[in-house]
């Protein structure tokens, strides 16, 4: 036993003796449903690694039946085996949220690697997570961080229009966007992983990596410009050790310049934090910074 | 009906058909490169200006995204169109040296070598593949990240993406072609940096594809 | 329900000149007309109450129940109101567009536009903060003329306090009735929410906007279709600025006939810019168009500090274009500034002076615009790296001949071939620095020098022996050493370590003790 539970969707006795007994010879522990109800009942009853749907079941189209399944259990990988496949429900199937579409007729071997596959994808976060909470860095994995994306996105209604404003709460209450939080956040509104990739990359506020404590954004808007930005900036590059876009080591600072923060007549401006600080000196600057730890 | 004059022709066609599907079916060339007629145009790349004259306003604009009005008039040859595409295309030459498709379109429209220093990108940025993949194919598997300049076509993370259904569409449909099948990664479209590709039959057509 | 039209009705609002009149008769203010900053520094915008006593959302139970949409469309038309947000389309057309466009769902949306990624402007900003009523107010009416019943306010994510003042005002206003369903007893439903922005300055271009709105990221898309026909959710959309915006209850309070009747024959009425740079009084200031930019900064922006000469004006930030000294009596309105190569932009003014070296200035709206290219045409990505890369070039001292003629051409392919307005006004502040400063690139190119004695590759620090006093201030900002000498002798720079950071011009020039004794040759 390798400890991995798999449910098994068929209302064909058939299919689930050959299915099981492959899958039983490679070690997971195999439940079968062969109606729709059994089958969300057991969805409810016991923590699945992963759900195997045969097209054969009665009275249920099995891309609906994946859509169901996939908005309960977003994370819950779902592989479809048709008995009479086709381009068009391979498609489907797919968009509807199944993470594989196989032929019946596929070689043992083969199913069995598509499974390790879905399961492997995983066992990756589980394991991503793992290796983060052992270097005490912040993990998003934690039931907590989950918890408060989900309050976060209940906040905006889970509107899927709303991703932009998702984000940047988290992104504020979190310091930055982990892989998984964006996963979290596509599974849960319903929003194709590349699309919230996409979004989360194009706005400048969002970052991917870890951030420092404080941010000192040094403004470079035209005003500033002409008014010393530049040296501004350099000087906190020199006292911080950093180029702009950068973290401290101690992560205590995150450094980056920014076009105009709205108070011009006090070129040259810097922020840290939402303290703003106006027509300042490169002198002034390393007695500014103690007063952030 | 809608009818307006291209260059010295008087032409009809059905309403909300864009200037460039007119020119076509009229037999007169335009350049192209991001317009795919199986997918909705973005008027990306810009290769397919023209001049537009219409209610005593000239302006030059898009020809696969603007739809034909009626009284207008379309010049597709006027220097200044050209001298819009020299610099299109030279741009897009700077950027993908090596991409056959563009020292093609230079030999057709007489530009050569580009006046800036070269860089040597496999992808134009067309969105081509991923137009494809989610309005075809359905699976929306890849997108752009970033932006600007920066921008790039990647699975999300740059890491095989679980959405991908393997079917090569976007290999297909890629107007660069520095690519083939079996080195899909190579362009790091729809696996980014894993260099383990295996392939797998297809259902229906028997053909070999790329599997995730 | 408190309903705020009768107390409203009794009370006459202040004549809009009404500023204090100690202010008034400063220079500063004395040429001002307040209008849309009617009520700046005269009420707390938390306080709902406040805006109501000063003569506030008087202007739309008028709007609700005396005038038909209709007549509200053609009292802003009748006004000449143009957009504040850049183009300057006038705004009575854009609401007739969307009050006539079809709906197939039925809805229709409004949005105000605070996304002023403009680096150098913060008219909007200011507004949203010091009067947010006034935005709503004229949202509520817009609403009403085009028949919409949901709105956005879309402020950019840089704005914290902007966006809890506005999102506030919307509390407020929704306990009073002046918001939500059937507002004011007159069975019109309107509801507004605040999205933020997500720090790209192409959201403010309409199309970008309405995808950042949806969720989506802010890649423009081609026209037509435009925001009136399909817009947020395919639905008709109209969008405004937020200066826009706080116009409209001014309008319809006081007739259209009299808006027009401010400002010259193609624009009217007043317009805030933001005055900044090298000029003695920064801030915010409102006049009647057709003011010229010598009025502006001279009388009240007070001239630029410290002796320096007066060099240019920046207008329209990034899309817009420098005005020189030879054009400051220019009259400031939309069709003369775009005569000059300028855009009205949403209003900032950069006043630059001698010590601007305006090379540097258009590489430096260059590398912001390539920052800001969403990436998604040819022209606009690749041409303004391209431009950038040239500028960078000539600013380092690797400039060659020909280099100012290729960037006309790439300025002339991006301007009109780009698809959206960012890449089209892209070239801007390039064209007009060549065209009113031909001989400061031709200077950098072909001799290496820089007249403005900004561009680091081509200047070096000196100390004059006979003015230091050797009073050491340098030796100690100098960041790396490059500054030595004994106590109260004449010190000396050390070219080979000197950064050219410019620390020590600074202490020299400004220090007490020191004697201006470092310059930049
Ligand atoms: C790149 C770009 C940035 C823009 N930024 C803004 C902005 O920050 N605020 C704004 O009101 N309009 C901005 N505009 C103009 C808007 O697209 C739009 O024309 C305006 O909001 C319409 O409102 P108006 O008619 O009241 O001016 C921008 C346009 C472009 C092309
Ligand atoms: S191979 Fe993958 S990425 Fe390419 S079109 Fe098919 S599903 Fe999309
Ligand atoms: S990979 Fe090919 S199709 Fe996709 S954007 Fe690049 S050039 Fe276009
Ligand atoms: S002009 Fe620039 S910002 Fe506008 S769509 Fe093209 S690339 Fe994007
Ligand atoms: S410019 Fe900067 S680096 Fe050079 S001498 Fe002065 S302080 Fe030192
Ligand atoms: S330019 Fe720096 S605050 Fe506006
Ligand atoms: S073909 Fe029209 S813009 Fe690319």
């Amino acid at each position: 036993m390798n400890g991995l539970t798999i449910l098994l969707g068929t209302a064909s006795a058939e299919v689930k003796a050959k299915l099981s007994g492959v899958l039983q010879g490679e070690g997971y522990d195999v439940d079968s449903a062969g109606l729709a109800p059994d089958l969300f009942a057991r969805l409810g009853e016991r923590t699945l690694d992963l759900v195997l749907l045969s097209d054969d079941l009665a009275e249920t189209n099995v891309l609906d039946l994946t859509t169901r399944i996939h908005d309960l259990h977003p994370k819950l990988p779902i592989v479809v085996v048709a008995t009479e496949p086709s381009v068009r429900d391979a498609v489907e199937a797919i968009k509807h949220g199944a993470y594989y579409y196989l032929e019946a007729s596929i070689p043992d071997s083969d199913l069995l690697d598509v499974i390790a596959g879905a399961l492997e994808l995983e066992l990756e976060l589980i394991e991503e997570a793992e290796h983060r909470r052992a270097r005490r860095l912040v993990s998003f994995e934690d039931l907590e961080s989950i918890e408060a994306i989900d309050s976060i996105m209940r906040r905006h209604d889970f509107a899927s229009s709303r991703l932009v404003g998702v984000l940047q709460d988290i992104q504020k209450e979190m310091r930055y966007l982990t892989h998984d939080a964006l996963r979290h956040v596509a599974g849960r509104l319903g929003i194709p992983l590349p699309r919230v990739y996409s979004v989360a990359t194009f706005y400048k506020s969002f970052s991917l990596k870890p951030r420092g404590r404080h941010t000192v954004s040094v403004c470079l808007g035209t005003a500033c410009h002409v008014s010393g930005g530049v040296g501004i900036l350099e000087k906190l590059e020199r006292e911080l050790g950093i180029k702009a876009g950068e973290t401290t080591f101690d992560e205590r600072f995150s450094l980056e310049s920014v076009r105009c923060v709205g108070c011009c007549g006090l070129a040259p401006v810097f922020v840290v934090d939402e303290d703003f600080h106006g027509k300042v000196t490169q002198e002034e600057i390393a007695s500014i910074l103690e007063n952030y730890e | 009906m809608v009818s307006f004059r291209m260059n010295r022709r008087t032409l009809k066609v059905e309403d909300g058909t864009t200037v460039l599907e007119a020119a076509r079916d009229a037999g007169i060339y335009i350049p192209t490169l991001c317009y795919h007629p199986a997918l909705e145009s973005v008027g990306a790349c810009r290769l397919c200006m023209v001049e537009l004259s219409h209610r005593g306003r000239t302006g030059h604009v898009a020809a696969c995204v603007t739809p034909a009005v009626d009284g207008s008039t379309v010049k597709t040859d006027t220097p200044a169109v050209k001298r819009i595409r020299k610099t299109v295309l030279e741009l897009l030459i700077a950027r993908c040296p090596e991409v056959a498709i563009l020292r093609e379109l230079g030999e057709r429209l007489g530009v050569g070598e580009p006046p800036y220093p070269l860089e040597n990108e496999a992808c134009l940025l067309c969105g081509i593949c991923v137009r494809a993949c989610r309005e075809i194919v359905g699976a929306e598997a890849i997108g752009f990240a970033e932006r600007g300049a920066a921008s790039e076509v990647l699975p999300p993370f740059a890491v095989p993406s679980a959405r991908c259904i393997s079917c090569g569409t976007c290999t297909t449909v890629c107007p660069a072609r520095t690519f083939e099948l079996s080195k899909v990664d190579a362009v790091g479209t729809m696996h980014g940096d894993s260099d383990d590709v295996r392939t797998r039959k297809c259902v229906v057509c028997d053909e070999h594809y790329t599997s995730s | 329900m408190k309903s705020p039209s009768d107390r409203t009705s009794s009370r006459k609002s202040l004549p809009e000149t009404d500023v204090c009149p100690e202010l008034a008769s400063l220079g500063f203010f004395k040429s001002q007309r307040l209008l849309a900053l009617r009520h700046r520094g005269l009420l707390n915008p938390e306080e709902i109450d406040e805006y109501i006593a000063l003569g506030g959302y008087a202007a739309l139970p008028k709007a609700l129940f005396d005038m038909t949409p209709e007549e509200i469309v053609d009292e802003v038309k009748t006004s000449g109101l143009r957009g504040r947000g850049g183009a300057g389309f006038p705004t009575g057309i854009k609401w007739e567009l969307a009050r006539n466009a079809e709906s197939k769902s039925g809805s229709k949306y409004v949005v105000c536009n605070a996304d002023e990624g403009d680096p150098g402007a913060f008219m909007d900003r200011s507004l949203l903060e010091a009067d947010p009523h006034a935005v709503l107010e004229g949202m509520v009416i817009g609403a009403r003329a085009m028949g919409a019943s949901e709105g956005f306010v879309y402020v950019r994510d840089e704005y914290p306090h902007a966006v809890r003042m506005i999102t506030r005002a919307i509390e407020q206003a929704e306990d009073y009735g002046l918001l939500g369903s059937d507002i004011l007893g007159s069975d019109f439903d309107f509801r507004v929410s605040v999205v933020r922005g997500g720090g790209a300055f192409v959201c403010g271009e309409e199309t970008a906007l309405m995808a950042s709105i949806e969720g989506r990221e802010g890649r423009p898309r081609p026209r037509p279709p435009y925001p009136s026909q399909s817009g947020l959710w395919g639905c008709p959309t109209n969008i405004n600025n937020v200066e826009t915006w706080a116009n409209i209850p001014c309008i319809v309070e006081r007739g259209g006939e009299w808006y027009s009747g401010i400002g010259t024959k193609e624009s009217k009425g007043t317009k805030i810019f933001s005055l900044v740079g090298k000029v003695v009084n920064t801030g915010l200031i409102e006049v009647p168009m057709g003011m010229t930019l010598r009025e502006i900064v001279f009388d009240i922006g007070g001239g630029v500090p410290r002796g320096r000469k007066f060099k240019a004006v920046q207008s329209g930030g990034p899309s817009g274009g420098c005005i020189p000294e030879s054009l400051i009596d220019l009259p400031v309105d939309y069709e003369e500034l775009a005569k000059a190569g300028a855009i009205m932009g949403s209003g900032g003014l950069i006043v630059m002076d001698e010590d601007t070296c305006m090379v540097d200035l258009a590489r430096y709206f260059v590398s912001f615009l390539e920052e800001e290219s969403c990436g998604k045409c040819v022209p606009c990505r690749e041409g303004i790296k391209r431009m950038r890369e040239i500028l960078t070039d000539i600013v380092e001292a690797r400039g060659k001949e020909g280099d100012i003629e290729r960037l006309e051409e790439l300025a002339y392919a991006i301007k009109e071939a780009s698809l959206c307005g960012l890449g089209k006004t892209a070239p801007n502040p390039v064209l007009t620095t060549i065209r009113y400063f031909r001989d400061e690139y031709e200077s950098h190119v072909l001799h290496k020098r820089c007249p403005a004695k900004v561009c680091k590759a081509m200047i070096v620090y000196r100390v004059v022996p006979e003015r230091c006093t050797g009073c050491q201030r340098c030796v100690q900002v100098c960041p790396v050493n490059a500054i030595s000498g004994p106590r109260s002798q004449p010190h000396n720079v050390d070219l080979d370590k000197c950064i050219k950071c410019g620390a020590c011009y600074e202490i020299c020039k400004f220090d007490a003790i020191a004697g201006d004794a470092i310059y930049i040759e």
